[in-house]
């Protein structure tokens, strides 16, 4: 481990150098002495008497660099806003991948428009991945099921961010602060209060109301494209898949709103 | 953009052009260039302004890892080529050196 010194030091070399440019800096002169810890004191404070005799030429290229774009320093990206962004692509990933197969899939390889054209009704429950199938095939159905309704009634969406959500939340916890998962606790329960709030609401708006599909899809896939846009901290093949989930999840309510509602009504029925 | 070549930089170009695919860390590429630790950031941040280099967080979580993100630094299509010919550079002027010493 680096001493309070060492610390010290990297603290008041970082107060020379740009703001933006700073929290980067300190990261790396970080890293680099926890790994030479294992070399000795002598070798860390010639690592700082040497980061500390270059300093103003760092100082005067960091001054240029520019604070974001590809070859800028990534601002420091809050926990809340990783956890939102992971919550968020889980939850929209299963949900646009089981709507694309037990939807838009199902109903056009199937020729479900022509067979009811025909005269005949088959039952969403009774075509794969229902019907007659191995007993291992269950839990695959059910998760894609389950992502269907998502996509296309909504409701489970808020029980799956808050079950998505605590079991991250209490991983993390677990992890990082053992003595504290009393935090853990009451942030799953948060979640799970306003979760078992906003189901019943959600029913309720995508029931009785002419919205069709529910508000939470669009709304998670507005929150997605915006972290993707607007999160600058977040890795970049990170931010590209929450865009694409994002944008995706946008399509999918737009969708079920409009071409897609016979669609729908089938997978309902 | 012309970056003044030193010898501190020539050695870094050199130690990206072992292995000018692979991503590296600051301290990592100091000792491979034979640098003095502590000394290499302004050549980086420096190839950085000039497009030489492109550099990202590595994506890990901190606090598990017990340790600041590192971040990688990796040649740029145009680093690449600058970086050959600033060495091949060095190598004909320190070959015309030599032939007029030995006349």
């Amino acid at each position: 481990m680096t001493g309070r010194v060492d610390r010290a030091v990297v603290a008041a070399l970082g107060l020379a150098l740009p703001g933006h440019f700073r929290a980067r800096q300190r990261a790396e002169w970080t890293a680099d002495l926890l790994i030479l810890a294992e070399r000795g004191r002598l070798a860390r404070w010639r690592y700082l008497f040497a980061a500390t005799r270059t300093l103003p030429a760092l100082r005067a290229v960091a001054r240029r660099l520019p604070a974001d774009g590809p070859q800028g320093a990534l601002a420091p990206v809050s926990r809340s806003v990783v956890l939102v962004a992971r919550v968020l692509t889980i939850v929209l990933g299963w949900t646009v991948v089981s709507w694309a197969v037990m939807l838009p899939g199902r109903y056009l390889l199937l020729d479900i428009p022509g067979r009811m054209a025909a005269g005949t009704l088959p039952d969403p429950k009774s075509v794969w991945p229902g019907g007659d199938q191995p007993a291992l095939m269950a839990p695959v159905a059910a998760v894609l099921e389950w992502g269907g309704w998502a996509a296309a009634d909504d409701f489970p969406l808020p029980l799956a961010i808050a079950l998505v959500a605590s079991v991250l939340l209490v991983r993390h916890r677990r992890q990082l602060w053992g003595p504290r998962r009393r935090v853990a606790a009451v942030g799953v329960a948060v979640i799970s209060l306003q979760a078992l709030l906003l189901t019943p609401v959600d029913m309720v708006v995508t029931a009785f109301t002419t919205i069709r599909g529910g508000p939470v899809l669009p709304l998670a896939g507005a929150t997605a494209s915006w972290l993707a846009v607007a999160a600058p901290g977040l890795s970049r093949p990170r931010r590209a898949v929450l865009g694409l989930l994002g944008l995706a999840a946008l399509a999918v309510a737009a969708v079920d709103a409009t071409i897609g509602t016979g669609m729908v009504s089938w997978y309902r029925d | 953009m012309v970056l003044r070549m030193t010898t501190p930089r020539l050695l870094v170009l050199r130690a990206f052009l072992n292995d000018p695919d692979r991503e590296r860390y600051g301290l990592d590429l100091a000792l491979e260039a034979g640098l003095e630790p502590g000394t290499i950031y302004p050549i980086l941040v420096a190839f950085e302004n000039a497009g030489w280099l492109r550099s990202r967080e590595e994506d890990v979580d901190p606090h598990r890892e017990g340790r600041p993100r590192r971040r990688y630094y990796l040649l740029t299509p145009a680093g690449t080529g600058a970086a050959r010919e600033a060495l091949a550079g060095t190598g004909r002027r320190r070959g015309t050196a030599t032939r007029k010493l030995a006349w």
